[in-house]
């Protein structure tokens, strides 16, 4: 086993102790975040570092590493905002410390140890943030956004097109109001910015933010694999045990090739996730390659829990049995994508650019 | 799923590589032999000729051992001369499925004398290469063939029929499949051969398919006496050939499918855009490039595994099946976005969404690769 491979493994297992479907359930029943107890086993295990650069402390774990990880979080359903502290959040109060940032040092630590600092959000295609820049700060604006942030968190990140924020939850001109999200119990909150004031520190530009917000979209189609991948494993499991008519479920063709077609678009999924990752160690992705998978992966990946729900019956609309949180997870990623529609239209638009 | 692989190894360019493809890229710009002929027998000869010159330039079978007319290199090499092709006028080789499938099966399995025998004809195309599976009584159900071939001293007796037997028309040889052991189980009594179609007793009739091209025949066997040194592997062992046979017919196939449909995408996007009807079809352009980039994904992982000798029986089955839905996806939502066009005039774009009903059809159907699937990948039963 490589390296990635024995830590993909271990992280697995702990995460399958830690987050078990019951507790899963408790939190979105609640509506509320896995206490905090949980959340400090979970970063004790280094998640939080994953996508830091080694100076900083973190695994220094490049696009191959987070993507992998992401999906094991995919597969046990590892809480949003601590995916989005992880992923967007650390990577940019490293980045704003370096800039001289004080605080954002001090904060770095304490997410790093215990978690629960904050969440971030990508921009849809046609959003951007309004930056009103003076010499020595800047003011931020940005239209209500949904973000998932851990209880108690203080802070968002906001990915821009080449820049990013990190906001003050309690800034002035923020406004928040917390929302009953399909994703429940993942801490969404709608946060809308009106000329809030900004550090310099606290505006990241160039590059490596660039490279940040393309490895935490990635993360996110590979999460999605993961949770379909869980949906498929419960589903065969159902049906090579389940019997009707006097014989297993998998047995009727019928849903033997529902399954197969499950199968098909996990690997799909997985082929597709491990050659963006691979990309995005050494260069940035193509516009169009981003697009393109932002429609087809959380597609696949929803079209298998769809399917997983059918194949399970009444079992599969059951509260209890869970199936539902997969699809609530996928369907929360699809939508932060952009969307069905809004990333089909975007690949339509990337490949016709691209075959100007 | 524990155990399960997260991420897969894909394909990389080397520099090497990228050197290569300049080579092949500005060699195809200089020789391209301009747009396929419409009559189906010309355009046989000038795919042939193609073949030939291509062999010539040292860019067919570049993965195969030298001593065997190849250059030694990688199967990512391979891929690159599959990619640079599929740019050209004619992207598909006439004897693709000796250089896909047959040639490096006979690397593999061949006697050294086979490998001296059959493999030079196939790069250069001297002689076309077709396979004898499907029958009468067995499409799908491949091991139910009927058509037997008997021991009789140093030799063996084939008598039988074969159907849809693509090429079959200007095949010197056939890679056939039949049954030598009435008496064993389905799959335990088969016997690949490779046949001399110029042997008494072979008669080809064509079978026009619903384009009226005579693109596959009927064959038949009266007591065809082909000598014991035509057996591939083992006799009696023609299951696993065939096997290892299909293993081949993913890779490079399915990579130089999906260029083609990527630029007869291209195609699409360009009538659009000049009829002024681009906007209308953005959704689909946007699935239909986004399927072709996850194929792409898709074919780059099934080609690694290759190259590194891991190929998961049963994985290449995503290929093909995910293959043949974008490809009618492709020409029936051309049709969908074209207007009367394509139903008005022979603009090509018929021809080939009636083609593409075949995609799901030959070579497994949809619904066989959805039990190979099932099987294989999820251990269904």
């Amino acid at each position: 086993m490589t390296e990635l491979e024995e830590l993909s493994a271990a992280f697995d297992e702990s995460l399958a102790d830690l987050l078990p479907m019951s507790k899963l359930l408790d939190s979105a029943r609640g509506g509320s975040e896995m206490n905090a107890a949980i959340r400090e086993q979970v970063y004790g295990l280094g998640w939080p570092t994953v996508a830091l650069n080694q100076e900083h402390g973190g695994l220094g774990l490049g696009a191959v590493g987070v993507c992998a990880l992401a999906m094991v979080a995919g597969r046990r359903l590892l809480p949003a905002p601590w995916r989005d502290e992880a992923l967007l959040l650390i990577p940019c109060l490293a980045m704003s410390a370096e800039a001289g940032d004080r605080e954002s040092e001090g904060l770095l630590a304490n997410t790093i140890r215990r978690g629960g600092t904050g969440g971030g959000v990508g921009l849809r295609v046609g959003q951007d943030l309004v930056l009103d820049s003076t010499t020595d700060s800047a003011n931020v604006s940005f239209p209500r956004l949904a973000f998932f942030v851990p209880s108690g968190g203080s802070l968002v990140t906001v990915l821009g097109h080449g820049r990013a924020v990190v906001v003050e939850i309690a800034g002035s001109g923020v406004t928040s109001e917390s929302s009953r999200a399909l994703d429940l119990g993942q801490g969404a909150v709608f946060l809308t910015a009106e000329s809030t004031p900004l550090t310099d520190t606290r505006l990241l530009l160039g590059e490596e933010v660039e490279s940040v917000a393309q490895i935490w979209r990635a993360a996110l189609l590979a999460e999605a694999v993961g949770a379909a991948e869980q949906a498929l494993a419960l589903s065969v499991d159902h049906a090579t045990t389940r019997e009707q008519f006097g014989q297993t479920l998998a047995s009727f063709q019928a849903v033997s090739h529902m399954l197969a077609e499950m199968k098909k678009r996990i690997e799909l999924g997985r082929s597709a996730v491990s050659m963006m990752a691979n990309t995005l160690e050494t260069r940035k992705a193509d516009g169009g390659l981003m697009a393109a998978y932002s429609y087809a992966i959380p597609q696949f990946c929803r079209e298998v829990v769809e399917s997983a729900i059918q194949v399970h019956g009444g079992i599969g609309f059951t509260w209890e049995y869970g199936l539902h949180l997969y699809y609530r997870r996928i369907l929360q990623i699809q939508a932060r994508l952009g969307g069905k529609n809004e990333t089909l239209v975007e690949a339509g638009r990337k490949a016709i650019a691209s075959m100007a | 799923m524990r155990g399960n692989p997260l991420l897969t190894p894909t394909l990389s360019f080397t520099p090497e590589h990228e050197a290569f493809r300049e080579v092949v890229r500005a060699w195809i710009a200089e020789n391209d032999p301009g747009v396929e002929p419409i009559n189906y027998s010309d355009r046989l000869r000038a795919a042939m000729l193609w073949q030939r010159d291509l062999c010539e330039a040292g860019f067919i079978g570049v993965s195969w051992p030298t001593e065997y007319g190849g250059q030694g290199m990688d199967l990512t090499a391979e891929a690159v001369v599959a990619e640079e092709l599929a740019r050209s006028s004619m992207p598909q080789l006439i004897n693709r499925l000796a250089v896909y499938t047959w040639g490096p099966t006979l690397l593999d399995l061949g006697t050294e004398e086979q490998k001296q025998r059959y493999l030079p004809g196939m790069l250069n195309a001297s002689e076309i290469w077709c396979q004898g599976f499907s029958e009468p009584e067995a499409g799908s159900d491949l091991a139910a063939i009927q058509t037997k071939a008997s021991v009789d001293g140093g030799e063996l007796i084939i008598s039988g029929q074969k159907v849809w037997t693509s090429r079959a028309e200007i095949s010197r040889y056939n890679a056939l499949l039949v049954r030598t052991d009435p008496k064993a189980s389905p799959h335990r009594g088969l016997t690949l051969l490779l046949l001399d179609m110029e042997f008494p007793g072979v008669t080809v009739r064509p079978l026009p398919q619903l384009l009226d091209e005579p693109h596959f025949s009927e064959v038949f066997f009266d007591d065809v006496r082909v000598p014991l040194s035509a057996v591939l592997g083992d006799l009696h062992g023609g299951w696993g050939v065939s096997m290892a046979a299909m293993g081949y017919e993913r890779g490079l196939f399915v990579l130089e499918r999906m260029i083609r449909l990527k630029r007869r995408l291209a195609d699409l996007v360009e009538r659009l855009r000049s009829d002024g009807n681009i906007e209308q079809g953005l959704s689909e352009i946007g699935r239909l490039y986004s399927h072709l980039e996850v194929l792409r994904a898709q074919i780059y992982r099934t080609l690694a595994a290759q190259g590194a000798g891991e190929l998961q029986p049963g994985a290449s089955s995503i290929d093909k099946l995910f293959m043949s839905e974008i490809y009618q996806d492709l020409f029936t939502t051309g049709f969908d976005l074209l207007g009367e066009g394509p139903a008005l005039e022979d603009d090509g774009w018929a021809h080939d969404l009636l083609e593409s009903r075949s995609v799901t059809i030959y070579s497994g159907t949809t619904e066989i690769q959805r039990n190979i699937i099932a099987r294989r990948l999820l251990g269904l039963r």
